[in-house]
């Protein structure tokens, strides 16, 4: 679990109180599951991806570190920005690999479920798939943060339950309409594109 | 696509109503996944007569439910 023990929401009770020092012990635990989710791509990487999960790790990383001036009003609200950090790694990471031109297919892979395995993992598509949950997060935001807790930071449904404070069976409601509207979002962008 | 918070794809559409036919939207897409795959398309158009573009957001949403594990 991501805070099974509570121990993320007593840091972060410290970080509110004015712990400076706090951090260093908060990011280590955040840092293994991610290091977890690197684990995942391992199993799912081509050996030619552009972006490898040790990397990502350490960039995720390092941009946690960056934050002191952030204050987190709950666990809920740091792991939502840690999903969204690790997002935007992922999107400008795309963007990069797609004005230097020298992607492929492929490129980067994102630590998708078997049930979203419909996402491609090319630049574009992460781009699409960026640009659409931009659009859920205005018709939905508790959804789009649904969709980036579980694609981009891997939690189960249970921990992203817990992390937005909902039911186990409101999240399954919710991410199953969120997938069936995304596969449409990008579906349409498809062919707007092939037009 | 028929729920879009552009405002190209929904000229004339403030936004309460938008978020009212979200909710709506996602009201019905569970309804009819609880109803038997081949009563969806019947169910749909009874619980949109006077609303095409409703019932073809529907089916486009209903639509890849088919080919995964609901």
């Amino acid at each position: 679990m991501v805070d099974a023990d509570g121990e993320v929401t007593r840091l972060l009770e410290r970080w509110r109180g004015g712990d400076p020092d706090v951090l260093e012990s908060l990011i280590p635990l955040v840092y293994g599951h991610l290091h977890r989710i690197a684990r995942g791509y391992m199993r799912r990487e081509r050996e030619d991806h552009t972006l490898q999960p040790t990397a990502l790790v350490n960039e995720v990383y390092m941009r946690l570190l960056n934050q002191r001036k952030i204050t987190w009003h709950d666990r809920g609200h740091f792991f939502t920005f840690a999903a969204r950090m690790m997002r935007n790694i992922l999107k400008d990471h795309a963007r990069a690999h797609l004005a230097d031109r020298r992607g492929g297919p492929n490129a980067i892979r994102l630590p998708l479920s078997d049930e979203v395995a419909w996402i491609g993992s090319s630049s574009e598509e992460i781009l699409d798939l960026n640009r659409a949950l931009d659009r859920l997060e205005q018709l939905d935001q508790r959804k789009a943060h649904l969709v980036e807790l579980r694609f981009f930071l891997a939690l189960t449904m249970e921990e992203s339950a817990e992390v937005l404070s909902i039911s186990l069976a409101t999240a399954e409601r919710d991410l199953k309409f969120s997938r069936s509207w995304l596969f449409n979002e990008l579906n349409a962008e498809a062919k707007v594109k092939a037009i | 696509m028929a729920l879009n918070p552009d405002a190209e794809s929904d000229p004339g559409l403030e936004p309460s109503d938008l978020a009212q036919r979200w909710r709506l939207t996602e009201e019905l897409f569970h309804r009819a996944m609880e109803c038997a795959p081949d009563e969806r398309t019947q169910k749909i158009a009874e619980w949109t007569n006077e609303d095409p573009a409703m019932r073809a957001a529907l089916l486009e949403l209903l639509a890849p439910t088919c080919a995964w594990k609901s």
